[in-house]
């Protein structure tokens, strides 16, 4: 059925196209949200990669790898909207009036520090994170989606892993300095 | 949990679930009048063959500006550039919703004499725009934004803070924009004094068994608009949000549990927050307190608060000295309905408060609660604030003769930059009268918003240039 839909919209149907469109949109907005981290930029990025998609699609020569394809697309959509826009980056900290205790607190402050960890990442880095932890495709997947070599795709994994740890410890670091006080 | 572990939850739990339903909507309109790019031939591939779209629309928005330029210096040429009165002393900004059943609002300014012109929003769109504060100097306008309506208090999403420069002609251009969460609602932020800063409560739709759906907030943001540099003061409840004239510190409303609120229970008090090294210091005996304005000169924060061990909701007015930590009560006795709180006037020698009922404390409900008195108190000699040495005006509390009058009883009062004139926000009218009660009383604009509730709403609706020259009337509506 996908596969039918696909190959009606690279022949010029526009109704299987929204049909595609509507099966994968709800999840491309996923996708370019954690990337953007922008809700506005996120819609852009989507209808931008779909256009593009709809547009392109005649070029795509296996069916079989337009999800990978549109991966691809998006990605590339999402760099090139964050680019356009010159967009408000702030950095933020976390500051309370009452003292916090429990492991619910806790649980709390490292989300919040992930999110931070994360928004410090460039866009190569969260789009191989989210496509590798959110999407679920494997790291060499990761690296054809995005049209790098695997090394690469590694290579970005693992210092993007290895910023949201050192985020992560710097917090637990800093709640345990600020436990010392007097 | 792992590691990674963490993040793939994380990320699930970030994500959102649906896509806008507007977002797919939007995207078939525009593949439907987009071609596709045709393979000429196997192996090789053609540039598109369709005439670039984004050099149309270049072509078109460059044709398009140069017309509305042509148009906009004829208009600006034939348009009369003075304000037809000088009572309103610059121009109001307020929110205004679009047709039931959406609720949704956007934002308008309105002068004396002119027309209210939409300069935020549009007619027939999805987002909430609302809580207009203009920055001391005019020229921004900071405003809260969020998809969906709050109608029925189910909450909006995407909810963000929105700093827009706005140029001579009071045209918006968003500058900046503070996303607060998914399910909060627009956020209504107060400018520092010197413009340097914004504050905000982030508020949210909870729904507990004890009182159903209601609205809290959970953190105050700080935003410092240099950088865009954010602090978050978490688990602060705020029911008001108030800067020092020098903008070195917040002063906050703050309760301690989701119970804050304080239509639910009053367990508020004062915190000064400072905002160079985020130290806050609790004002000894705020319990209480929920509606605060501090002193133009600095010295001092009024504040009402629930008459200690009353049990039929009575409130006070309290005068809190910073230099030493005294106060004093300036009235008691006295109920509120949405509460206005006090707000200081720009020239620091009057204060502005509403009372509900205060004649007749044996029905502290109908019918007499409708009665809404709006008082001015101006200090005694000496800059004296005690209650002994105050002078109280009560205002009118109607407009207008036989048939017309109209009830004087806002939701919300605020002071015109130059102290001369007050604005009530009241069921949705804008009215502008003058603090000494006399004079006349004008109407700015009959279908707006009122911006009332519970949480902290920007008292800075009312703005002007400081040159004097620019006229937001100067382009066509």
């Amino acid at each position: 059925m996908r596969h039918d839909l696909i190959e009606r919209a690279q022949r010029g149907d526009r109704d299987a196209f929204g049909q595609l469109a509507a099966q994968d949109i709800d999840h491309l907005h996923a996708v370019a949200r954690l990337i953007l981290r922008d809700p506005h930029l996120a819609e852009d990025a989507v209808q931008e990669a779909l256009i593009r998609c709809w547009r392109q699609l005649p070029r795509l020569r296996a069916v079989d790898a337009y999800d990978g394809w549109v991966y691809r697309i998006l990605v590339r959509a999402a760099y090139d909207e964050s680019q356009r826009r010159r967009r408000f980056a702030s950095h933020l900290r976390t500051v309370s009036i009452e003292p916090q205790v429990g492991d619910e607190t806790r649980l709390v402050a490292d989300r919040d520090e992930l999110a931070r960890g994360f928004e410090q990442l460039s866009l190569d880095h969260r789009a191989v994170v989210v496509l590798h932890h959110y999407v679920g495709l494997s790291l060499p997947a990761v690296a054809q989606a995005l049209a790098i070599p695997t090394g690469t795709a590694k290579s970005r994994y693992f210092y993007a892993m290895g910023a949201l740890r050192a985020a992560l410890d710097a917090d637990v670091r800093l709640a345990i300095t600020d436990g010392a006080r007097p | 949990m792992t590691h990674e572990r963490m993040v793939t939850d994380w990320l699930h739990d970030e994500a959102p679930p649906r896509a806008p339903e507007r977002l797919l909507e939007a995207t078939v309109r525009a593949v439907a009048v987009r071609p596709q790019e045709r393979v000429l031939w196997r192996g090789r591939r053609s540039r598109t063959q369709a005439p670039s779209t984004r050099a149309q629309a270049l072509t078109l928005a460059v044709i398009g500006a140069g017309l509305l330029g042509v148009l906009a210096v004829l208009a600006s040429v034939s348009r009369d550039r003075e304000p037809t009165n000088d009572v309103t002393n610059g121009w109001v900004a307020f929110t205004k919703s679009q047709e039931d059943p959406d609720l949704v609002g956007d934002i308008y300014l309105v002068r004396e004499g002119r027309p209210a012109r939409r300069i935020v929003g549009w007619q027939g769109d999805e987002v909430d725009e609302r809580c207009p504060a203009l920055s001391p100097d005019g020229a921004r306008l900071a405003y809260g934004r969020a998809v969906g309506s709050d109608y029925g208090g189910r909450g909006h999403t995407g909810a963000a803070l929105v700093i827009a420069d706005l140029d001579p002609a009071g045209n918006a251009v968003a500058a900046m924009e503070v996303e607060v969460g998914g399910d909060a609602r627009p956020p209504c932020a107060i400018w520092a004094p010197d413009g340097r800063h914004v504050a905000f409560a982030v508020g949210r739709s909870i729904d507990s068994i004890e009182h159903g759906f209601t609205t809290t907030t959970d953190a105050v943001w700080i935003v410092r608009l240099e950088d865009g540099a954010i602090t978050r003061v978490q688990d602060t409840f705020a029911t008001d949000l108030e800067w020092a004239p020098d903008g070195s510190r917040l002063a906050i409303a703050s309760g301690t549990s989701l119970q804050g609120h304080r239509a639910i229970v009053p367990t508020t008090e004062i915190r000064l927050f400072a905002i160079t090294n985020a130290e806050s210091r609790l004002l000894p005996g705020t319990w209480g307190a929920n509606w605060i304005s501090w002193s133009p000169d600095g010295r001092r924060i009024a504040y009402e608060r629930d008459v200690p061990g009353s049990e039929v909701d009575e409130r006070e007015l309290v005068m809190h000295e910073l230099d030493g930590d005294t106060e004093h009560v300036i009235a008691t006795g006295y109920h509120t309905n949405q509460g206005i709180g006090p707000a200081w006037s720009p020239t620091g020698d009057r204060l502005v408060y509403q009372r509900i009922c205060t004649t007749n404390l044996e029905m502290p409900t109908m019918p007499c609660r409708e009665e809404h008195d709006v008082v001015v108190v101006t200090s005694g000699p000496g800059d004296s604030w005690r209650a002994e040495d105050v002078t109280v005006s009560v205002m009118p509390q109607s407009h207008g003769l036989g048939a017309s009058v109209r009830p004087l009883w806002p939701f919300r009062v605020t002071w015109s930059p130059d102290g001369q004139s007050l604005l009530y926000d009241a069921f949705g009218t804008l009215f502008v009268v003058r603090p000494s009660g006399e004079g006349p009383v004008s109407i700015l604009v009959e279908d707006a918003d009122p911006e009332a509730g519970g949480l902290t709403v920007p008292i800075q609706v009312w703005g002007r240039r400081p040159d004097g020259a620019a006229d937001m009337w100067s382009a066509p509506p």
